[in-house]
C-alpha cells in the first residue's frame, strides 16, 4: 500500500513530493491534526519498515512496474525493458534515469509525469484513465453493452416473430407428414452426411 | 532484363484494365464476345505478372544494381535465398509480389471455377480486375521495382535488413500475402453473388472455401511473424500489439466470424446480409492493414516502406466501400433470412454469441491502433497504446471466446433441451473446475492463467467426448478400432471434425499464450565464469568466440548451461554485424522444450568495464505455441477435404442412425 495512503487512513497529510519520505509535512499549527504518541511511535515503525523495503527489492520491482508503461524513445516503439538495440544510447539513458528517479521514492505518478514532461506524453504505453484518453478504455466496453444489448434485442424479436402454429390448427396433412420425414431422414444422413450445405443435408 | 520487366508490368496493366472495361462493358450491353474477351484478358494478366516478377527477382540475382530497387535491398555477399525474398523487402517489390498473388489467385479462380457458376465468372473477373487495376496503377507510376540508380551504378549494394535475414522471413510475408490477397475471392464471390441476386446457397460454399484457405494461410503467417519476433528480436516475446501485427490479426477475427456464421446460413438460410457484410469487411480489413503498413499513420515498429502511398490506398478503400454499400441497398431484400431462431438454447445462438465477442475483440484492437491518431487528431497530443492496453482488454474476451469454443459443440441446431446440455456440459465443466481448482491449491494465484488453463481443457474434454461418442458408434457397428473408427468419422465429415482439430490447435496455442503469465528474465554482466541464475538453470559464462564471412562478422558467447546443478546443453548467444547495411544484429539462442523455453541474448558489452552482457529470459510453455499452429494447419487440410460418402450399406446405415438419434438425446 503506498505510504500516502496509510497517511491517509492515519489522519496524516501525506508528505509533499520535494520532502523525504520520512519528513513530517511542515503545516500551520491550526491545521496540524493531534496525533496520540502510540499512532505516531506506530506510523514511524511502518515508515521505516517501507523504507527499508523500498531500499531493498521494491526499488527493482517498482522499476519493473514503471519500465513496463514507458517505451523507448529512440524510435524503436519498443518498451523500455524491451529494447534491445545493441548501443541504443536513449533506452541506457532513460533506463538510468528511470532507476534513479524509483530511488528518490517519488510515487510513480510523479515519476511518469517527469518523464512525459521530458520525452512528451507518447513515452508513456498506455492512455491515462482520465479526460479524453479515458475514452480509449471506456470505448470497447460501451461497443460490446451496446453489441450485447442489440443482440439480445436480435434474438428476442427472432423469438417472437417466428412461425406458431395457430391454436385449433387441423391436423398436418399426409403431405405435411411426409415431408417431415424427409426431413428427419435428412438429418439422420446429415449426422454421418458429406457436405453442409442445406441442399445436400451436411452437419458442419 | 530491365527493360523486359517494365515491358512485362505495362503489359500486365493494359490487359487488365482491358479486362475490367470490356467486362463491365460486355456486361451492360450483354455482348458474351466481348465479356469472353475480357475473361481471357484477365486469364493473360497472371503470366504477364509472373514474367515481370521473374525479371525482378533476376535481377537481384544478377547483382543489377543500375536498378534502383535493387541497390537498396540486397548486395553481392547475400546468399541466393534472401536475394529472392529480396522481392517482398521493399515496397515495390512487395506491392508487385501482392500482384503476382492477385493475379495468380484469379487465373485459378477462373479456371475453376465449375460450369454451375458460369453465370457469376465474368462479374467475379471483373471485380477481381478491378482491386488488380488498382494495385497494377501503383506498380506502374507510384511504385515502380523498375526504375534506374539515379547516380551512377553503385559497385554494391546497400544490402538486405539483417532483421529480415532469416528463414522465416523467407517464408512469413508470402503466407501473410496469400492471406490477405486470399479473402479478395470471397468477396468477389459474394459481391458478384448479391449484383448477380445469384440462386441458391452454391455460391456460399465457393466464398467459404476460399475463405478458409485465405484465413488459413493467414493463421499460418501471423504465427511465423511470432515465431520471427520471438527468434529475432530478442525481446523474449512473440506479440507485441504492435499497429502492424493488429493490421493482420483484424482481418484473421473478421474471418474467423465469417467461417463460424457462414455455417448458419448454409445449414438454415439466416444471417445473409451479416455473411455478406462479413466477407466484405475482411476484405477491406486486409486492404486496410496493407494501407496501415505502408503509409507511416501508426508510429510501429515495423517502420519499413513508409510513404506517401496511404493516400491511394485510402481512396480505393473508400470506392470498395461504396461499391458495397450501394450492391447492397440494391439488392438487400435478396438477403432476407429464410429462417429465424427457434430457441435461444441452440448452436445458431452460440455463433451469434461467438460473432458477436469477435466483433467486439475486431473494434476494441482497431480502436485501440487508431486511437493515437484520434488523439493527436482531437487533442493535438500523440499519445501511445501500448501492449498493457490491448492485454488488459482484449484478454477477458479472448477468455470467453474460449468458453464458447467449449459450449459450441454441445449446443445442437434449431434447439436444444436443458437436460441434454447439462448431460453433455457436466463432464467437461467438472473437469475444468477440478483443473482450476488443483492449480490453486498448488498454490498459482493468477486468474487469467487459470482461466485460461481450465477453459482450455474444458474445451478438449468437449470435443474428445464429441470423437469418443461418434467414433464408438461406429467401431461398435463396424469392429474397426477405437482409433481407426475415430478416422472413419473425421473423413465421413470433414468440416465438422476438421473444425474440432482447428479448435483443438487453438486451444494449444491459448494454453502457449497463458504461459507467458509465468515468464521470468535476469539481466546481468558475464565476464568469464561468471555464473547466472535463472529458473532452475544455472548460466556460466566460458568464453567468445569470433567468426567472419562476407555477409557478416560475428561474436558468440558460450554459455554452459546447469539444470539443477547438472551439466544440461551450451548455447551460443551472439551479435552480427552486417557489413553492406552497417548494422549490428542480436543473435538469440534458444533452448525449447515442451515445459519451456531458456532464451539467451548478447545485448553488447557494458561501455565501461567491456563485460559482455547478457539476458536471460525462461519463457514457459511457448512452443505449445507453433505446435498448437501445425495442429490448427492440420486441422484446414482436413476441413478442405471433401467428405467421404455416406456407407450405402443397409446394415451399417440405419444402425448408426439409431445410434445417433439415442446420442443426440
Amino acid at each position: 500500500m503506498p505510504i500516502s495512503s496509510v497517511l491517509k487512513r492515519i489522519g496524516l497529510r501525506p508528505p509533499l513530493r520535494e520532502k523525504t519520505q520520512l519528513e513530517i509535512p511542515s503545516a500551520a499549527p491550526t491545521r496540524r491534526p493531534r496525533v496520540s504518541s502510540k499512532r505516531a511511535a506506530f506510523v514511524l515503525v511502518l515508515l521505516l519498515a517501507s523504507g527499508i523495503g523500498l531500499r531493498g527489492d521494491n526499488n527493482d520491482a517498482r522499476f519493473q512496474r514503471l519500465g513496463q508503461k514507458l517505451i523507448c524513445m529512440c524510435g524503436c516503439y519498443q518498451g523500455l525493458l524491451v529494447c534491445n538495440h545493441v548501443g541504443c544510447t536513449v533506452v541506457t539513458k532513460m533506463r538510468t534515469e528511470l532507476s534513479q528517479r524509483v530511488a528518490t521514492k517519488d510515487p510513480d505518478n510523479l515519476i511518469l509525469q517527469a518523464f512525459m514532461q521530458e520525452y512528451g506524453s507518447s513515452v508513456v504505453a498506455v492512455p491515462s484513465t482520465h479526460g479524453f484518453n479515458l475514452l480509449a478504455w471506456v470505448m470497447p466496453w460501451v461497443a460490446a453493452a451496446l453489441g450485447l444489448a442489440f443482440l439480445l434485442w436480435v434474438i428476442r424479436y427472432w423469438s417472437r416473430h417466428r412461425a406458431a402454429p395457430a391454436a385449433g390448427s387441423p391436423a398436418p396433412r399426409p403431405a405435411q407428414v411426409e415431408a417431415v420425414h424427409n426431413e428427419v431422414e435428412r438429418e439422420l444422413q446429415n449426422l454421418f452426411g458429406e457436405s453442409g450445405d442445406r441442399s445436400k443435408g451436411g452437419r458442419a | 532484363m530491365q527493360s523486359f520487366g517494365n515491358f512485362a508490368i505495362l503489359l500486365a496493366f493494359v490487359l487488365c484494365w482491358y479486362a475490367l472495361l470490356a467486362g463491365i462493358a460486355g456486361q451492360l450491353f450483354r455482348n458474351e464476345r466481348l465479356a469472353a474477351s475480357a475473361q481471357r484478358a484477365s486469364l493473360a494478366v497472371f503470366p504477364a505478372v509472373a514474367a515481370a516478377t521473374l525479371s525482378l527477382v533476376g535481377l537481384v540475382l544478377r547483382n543489377d544494381f543500375s536498378v534502383s530497387y535493387v541497390a537498396e535491398h540486397s548486395n553481392r555477399a547475400l546468399p541466393w535465398f534472401y536475394k529472392v525474398s529480396v522481392l517482398w523487402s521493399g515496397q515495390e517489390g512487395s506491392l508487385l509480389f501482392w500482384s503476382l498473388l492477385l493475379s495468380g489467385y484469379a487465373f485459378v479462380v477462373l479456371l475453376s471455377t465449375s460450369k454451375a457458376h458460369r453465370h457469376l465468372r465474368p462479374t467475379v473477373a471483373i471485380i477481381l480486375s478491378s482491386v488488380q487495376a488498382f494495385f497494377l496503377t501503383l506498380n506502374v507510376f507510384v511504385a515502380s521495382p523498375f526504375i534506374t540508380t539515379p547516380v551512377g551504378v553503385p559497385a554494391d549494394g546497400s544490402g538486405l535488413n539483417p532483421l529480415l535475414q532469416y528463414f522465416e522471413m523467407v517464408v512469413h510475408p508470402p503466407m501473410l500475402y496469400l492471406g490477405y490477397v486470399g479473402f479478395s475471392v470471397p468477396f468477389a464471390f459474394a459481391l458478384a453473388a448479391l449484383i448477380h441476386r445469384y440462386p441458391g446457397d452454391r455460391w456460399i460454399q465457393i466464398t467459404r472455401r476460399w475463405a478458409m484457405i485465405a484465413w488459413g494461410f493467414l493463421t499460418v503467417g501471423i504465427v511465423l511473424g511470432g515465431h520471427w519476433a520471438y527468434t529475432v528480436l530478442g525481446w523474449g516475446g512473440y506479440w507485441a500489439w504492435d499497429p502492424v501485427e493488429n493490421a493482420a490479426f483484424l482481418p484473421w477475427l473478421m474471418g474467423t466470424a465469417f467461417l463460424h456464421s457462414v455455417m448458419m446460413q448454409e445449414k438454415r438460410g439466416m444471417l445473409k446480409i451479416w455473411n455478406v457484410w462479413l466477407v466484405f469487411a475482411t476484405f477491406l480489413l486486409s486492404i486496410f492493414g496493407t494501407f496501415l503498413t505502408r503509409s507511416g499513420v501508426v508510429s510501429s515498429v515495423h517502420a519499413f516502406a513508409q510513404s506517401s502511398i496511404g493516400t491511394w490506398f485510402v481512396v480505393f478503400l473508400g470506392l470498395a466501400l461504396l461499391v458495397c454499400i450501394v450492391a447492397f441497398l440494391l439488392n438487400r431484400d435478396f438477403l432476407k433470412s429464410e429462417n429465424t431462431l427457434e430457441s435461444t438454447l441452440s448452436r445458431e445462438s452460440g455463433f451469434l454469441f461467438n460473432n458477436f465477442v469477435l466483433l467486439v475483440a475486431v473494434f476494441a484492437i482497431l480502436w485501440g491502433t487508431l486511437f493515437p491518431v484520434l488523439s493527436e487528431w482531437i487533442q493535438g497530443q500523440k499519445i501511445t497504446v501500448g501492449r498493457e492496453f490491448f492485454d488488459r482488454i482484449n484478454v477477458p474476451i479472448f477468455l470467453f471466446l474460449l468458453f464458447l469454443t467449449g459450449v459450441g459443440p454441445l449446443l445442437a441446431w434449431r434447439r436444444t433441451s436443458f437436460n441434454s446440455l447439462r448431460r453433455n456440459f457436466l463432464l467437461p465443466a467438472c473437469a475444468a473446475v477440478a483443473l482450476f481448482v488443483a492449480l490453486f491449491a498448488f498454490g498459482m494465484r493468477d486468474l487469467y492463467p487459470m482461466m485460461a488453463f481450465s477453459l482450455g481443457l474444458f474445451v478438449v474434454t468437449t470435443i474428445g467426448s464429441e470423437f469418443l461418442r461418434g467414433a464408438r458408434v461406429i467401431a461398435g457397428r463396424t469392429g474397426r478400432n477405437l482409433l481407426s473408427a475415430i478416422g472413419y468419422l473425421t473423413m465421413r465429415n470433414t468440416r465438422r471434425y476438421g473444425g474440432y482439430v482447428i479448435h483443438l490447435g487453438i486451444v494449444l496455442i491459448g494454453i502457449g499464450l497463458a504461459g507467458s503469465g509465468f515468464n521470468k528474465d535476469v539481466e546481468a554482466p558475464m565476464p568469464y565464469h561468471a555464473h547466472m541464475q535463472i529458473g532452475p538453470y544455472t548460466l556460466n559464462s566460458l568464453a567468445r568466440s569470433e567468426n567472419d564471412n562476407d555477409n557478416y562478422s560475428s561474436e558468440s558467447l558460450i554459455v554452459q548451461v546447469f539444470r539443477n546443478g547438472q551439466p544440461y546443453t551450451t548455447m551460443f548467444p551472439a551479435r552480427r554485424f552486417y557489413k553492406a547495411s552497417n548494422q549490428p544484429e542480436s543473435m538469440v539462442a534458444i533452448h525449447s522444450t515442451p515445459l519451456e523455453d531458456l532464451y539467451l541474448v548478447y545485448e553488447g558489452d557494458d561501455q565501461t568495464t567491456q563485460q559482455p552482457i547478457l539476458r536471460a529470459y525462461l519463457n514457459p510453455l511457448v512452443s505449445w505455441i507453433w505446435y498448437g499452429t501445425i495442429v490448427v494447419a492440420f486441422g484446414i487440410g482436413i476441413a478442405l477435404l471433401p467428405s467421404r460418402k455416406a456407407d450405402s450399406s443397409p446394415q451399417i446405415r440405419p444402425a448408426l442412425a439409431n445410434e445417433e438419434v439415442a446420442l443426440a438425446h
